[in-house]
């Protein structure tokens, strides 16, 4: 009784064990499945159905090949046998395939089932998702290779075939990588095969039989659509299909190709080039997950080239970038040279006249030290003194308008409070708007000699006029005398012409002097110049009663001027007219005038001058020869010192003439309204 | 010549002007008294006071300029004309300024000296 129920509790306790591990196989994640000895299923859990995607009704009763990839057939060959005999397959890494076609990567664990005679009667397998730990693994194992191959070397050549050679060494048996050329077609840039030997042999082959780009497969479609493409399991019927020729399939059949995944390079939607992966060996056929790997590192090769292609164009840059700066720094170099040089001052300004850098040659000419500088004390209104305002502005609009302005003779403050000489020019900066740079000289000794020289010319001057004021007196004092004696007049009027010249002489050369040194001092009164025309045609013609001097027109309107100066322009041009004419007897002097200026002509009927000597005729020492070559008395000194009057009265001069048929001399004045003021500068240009 | 016969003093540094002048003057029938020395003037006039006196700008030691100004604010001798000389023709500005009556730019022609005499004396 006992027993029985004993043995009825087990009965039961052995049912409730049955449905409790029917449901833990249905509850589990794993996929479990029976099967018989032939391999038809018995038996599909739930996991089955996920990781396969069959549902239970739809493969029970069916071999268990439904989830065998065609290229793994022989496994299920291999498996059975060891069951049959069983052997128990544990942590059997391979690869099945969905319901949908793709492949998944699984773990296995194969074991005989037994029945109570201890035979064989079936198996289960326990089947086990690896796909995501297999790929983290081996991305893992292989990005860390990755990564330390492609940062090894910087040259892309070199960078490619390190890829290729880390893909053979863990994914593939043959790598090829190819890039796209200019001209559509590609080129094999790196090669690696597992037998090292055959890379030589494979390049070879390459050469013979170089990449068809119009095919619409392989490499030629990865290249145009930049999609991946995987020939999991390439078979003697697919080899036939592709090759052209007998003699390339036999060479087809020779390459041994199981298995390939041709993945495209691309930035972006860029297509660079593609890597080609080749297994030859039936057990490590490709599925989506090498797929996935091969595509990883595709794009980290990708990205490892356009690295280095970064690289090598930074570093050109930098090659380009330091070549210009060292360039740049010559120039500097040789500026800073120049700037440095104690010969020059130079300072650089800012419009508002602060003075922000300079040299210590300006620093020793202003007497200011680089503190006062640094404090900002260095400014141009404060070194400049008041009576220099109206000449720099000029300056200053000359170099606004040329960007630059012709050095000029100036003086400074010191910073003891003294002047200073100097001669300044200046530029302005061409790419700092508001910026200048000035060239200053100290002058001080240049302008000292000039004094000398001025002083010695003043007092030669005078001392030449104390004997020649003595001489005249008795010279005169001896023509009162004998007037009225024509043995004895003659003479003494001849000692009195020469007088007049060397008086003249003199007074000439001082005048040029003065023009030099820019001290030729104006009047600067409201003049109407008919009567300064009539007093002077007076003089004149008391001189020279050969020539008859005519007037034609008239001068209405006054201007400012100094009457003295302008009385010697008219002198000079009536001498010169008279001077010129020995052969005529008469001179028109013709005025006009209106609101805005006043014109003076003077004509003679004499020998004129050529056209090629006409522009010399202002400029200092000119003098005229006839054709006769017989010179004119004269230095040549008096148009040039009439130019400088009227370029002082702001006016302008000239002459018309031919040879032979005279001169007509000219000079034109601004009438008072348009006058504003004579000016007191000097044109020193005209040196 | 009904008039009494006018007194002149030269001033000039340079003695062969001094003398030249002097003699100009004489021959035209004035008094002359002379002197190269432009501090001796005071003196002179003391002793002798001139009708009209001809000086040089530039005397030695001395400006001419300084002495007619001087004798501008003397009672006793701003009346007296004065005809300043010289050879720079920019100081007859300022010898006009000072005080001098007409200015005379060496070498000058004997009519004007005398001219400038006369002008002066008849004022």
């Amino acid at each position: 009784m006992q027993n029985i129920k004993n043995k009825s509790t087990t009965s039961q306790n052995f049912e409730n064990y049955s449905q409790y591990l029917a449901a833990i196989v249905e509850s589990s994640d794993d996929a479990i499945i029976g099967k018989d000895l032939k391999g038809t299923i018995n038996s599909w859990n739930r996991g089955a159905e996920v990781l396969y995607g069959y549902k239970k009704e739809e493969v029970l009763g069916k071999s268990i090949k439904i989830i065998y990839p065609k290229f793994k057939y022989l496994e299920f060959e291999k498996i059975m046998t060891k069951i049959r005999k069983g052997k128990k397959i544990i942590h059997y890494e391979t690869i099945r395939q969905r319901k949908n076609g793709s492949l998944v990567s699984v773990s296995m664990t194969i074991s005989p089932i037994k029945n109570q005679l201890g035979k064989v009667i079936g198996a289960s397998t326990i089947g086990h998702d690896i796909s995501e730990k297999k790929l983290t693994e081996i991305i893992q194992d292989f990005l860390i290779q990755a990564s330390q191959v492609l940062s090894s070397s910087l040259d892309y050549q070199t960078t490619l075939q390190s890829v290729a050679n880390l893909a053979v060494s863990s994914l593939t048996d043959w790598c090829t990588v190819d890039m796209l050329n200019e001209n559509g077609s590609v080129d094999l840039l790196a090669i690696a095969h597992i037998n090292p030997q055959k890379v030589t042999w494979a390049k070879k082959l390459r050469q013979k039989f170089p990449i068809d780009m119009s095919l619409k497969t392989g490499l030629p479609k990865v290249l145009k659509s930049g999609k991946s493409e995987i020939y999991p399991f390439i078979d003697d019927e697919l080899l036939v299909k592709s090759a052209k020729s007998q003699s390339q399939l036999k060479l087809l059949r020779k390459l041994n190709f199981k298995s390939v995944m041709i993945v495209p390079l691309k930035i972006g939607s860029q297509i660079l080039g593609a890597m080609t992966f080749v297994s030859t060996h039936e057990n490590s056929l490709y599925t989506q997950q090498e797929l996935v790997i091969a595509e990883e590192l595709a794009r980290r090769a990708t990205q490892a080239v356009e690295n280095s292609r970064l690289y090598f164009k930074t570093q050109q840059e930098i090659k380009e970038r330091i070549k210009i700066e060292n360039h740049l720094r010559h120039s500097e170099q040789k500026l800073r040279q120049l700037v440095e040089s104690n010969i020059i001052g130079v300072f650089y300004a800012n419009e508002t006249g602060l003075i922000t850098e300079t040299n210590d040659t300006f620093l020793k000419i202003s007497g200011f030290s680089r503190n006062d500088l640094k404090k900002g004390l260095l400014n141009w209104h404060k070194l400049s003194p008041p009576e220099y305002e109206k000449s720099d502005l000029k300056r200053f609009m000359e170099c606004q308008k040329k960007g630059e302005c012709a050095p000029y003779e100036k003086e400074f403050f010191r910073k003891n409070g003294n002047k200073i000489s100097v001669l300044i020019g200046c530029t302005k900066l061409k790419f700092f708007k508001h910026e200048y740079i000035f060239f200053v000289i100290d002058n001080t000794e240049r302008k000292e000699m000039e004094k000398r020289k001025d002083d010695f010319i003043s007092i030669a001057s005078h001392e030449l006029k104390t004997p020649i004021t003595s001489l005249k007196v008795y010279t005169q004092l001896l023509e009162k005398k004998f007037h009225s004696d024509p043995q004895i007049e003659p003479y003494l009027i001849k000692m009195s012409d020469q007088i007049a010249n060397i008086t003249n002489l003199i007074n000439d050369l001082l005048d040029v002097s003065k023009i030099q040194a820019g001290k030729l001092k104006f009047d600067n009164e409201k003049l109407y110049l008919d009567e300064v025309i009539k007093e002077t045609t007076t003089l004149i013609e008391g001189a020279f009663p050969t020539h008859k001097i005519i007037i034609e027109g008239k001068i209405n309107h006054p201007i400012l001027g100094d009457r003295q100066r302008l009385s010697q322009v008219l002198i000079n041009f009536l001498t010169n007219a008279i001077k010129y004419s020995p052969n005529s007897n008469q001179v028109i002097i013709s005025l006009a005038s209106d609101y805005k200026k006043i014109t003076v002509k003077v004509k003679d009927f004499g020998i004129g001058i050529a056209k090629k000597h006409q522009h010399k005729l202002f400029s200092k020492f000119f003098r005229i020869y006839d054709r006769n070559d017989k010179t004119y008395p004269g230095l040549g000194m008096g148009l040039f010192i009439s130019s400088e009057i009227i370029k002082r009265h702001g006016g302008e001069f000239g002459v018309k003439s031919k040879l032979g048929r005279g001169s007509e001399f000219y000079f034109i004045l601004p009438v008072q309204e348009n006058l504003p003021n004579i000016s007191d500068e000097p044109f020193i240009s005209s040196l | 010549m009904t008039q009494q016969t006018k007194n002149i003093l030269v001033v000039d540094d340079d003695r062969a002007i001094l003398e030249a002048i002097c003699l100009t003057l004489e021959s035209f029938g004035f008094d002359v008294d002379s002197t190269t020395n432009g501090t001796e003037i005071h003196q002179k006039l003391i002793l002798n006071k001139p009708d009209l006196i001809v000086m040089d700008v530039l005397l030695s030691g001395i400006d001419g300029r300084e002495i007619t100004k001087e004798l501008r604010h003397q009672d006793s001798f701003k009346d007296i004309p004065i005809v300043m000389i010289s050879a720079h023709p920019n100081v007859s500005k300022t010898a006009l300024e000072a005080g001098a009556n007409i200015f005379l730019e060496k070498p000058f022609d004997i009519d004007k000296l005398l001219g400038a005499v006369e002008k002066c004396l008849n004022c």
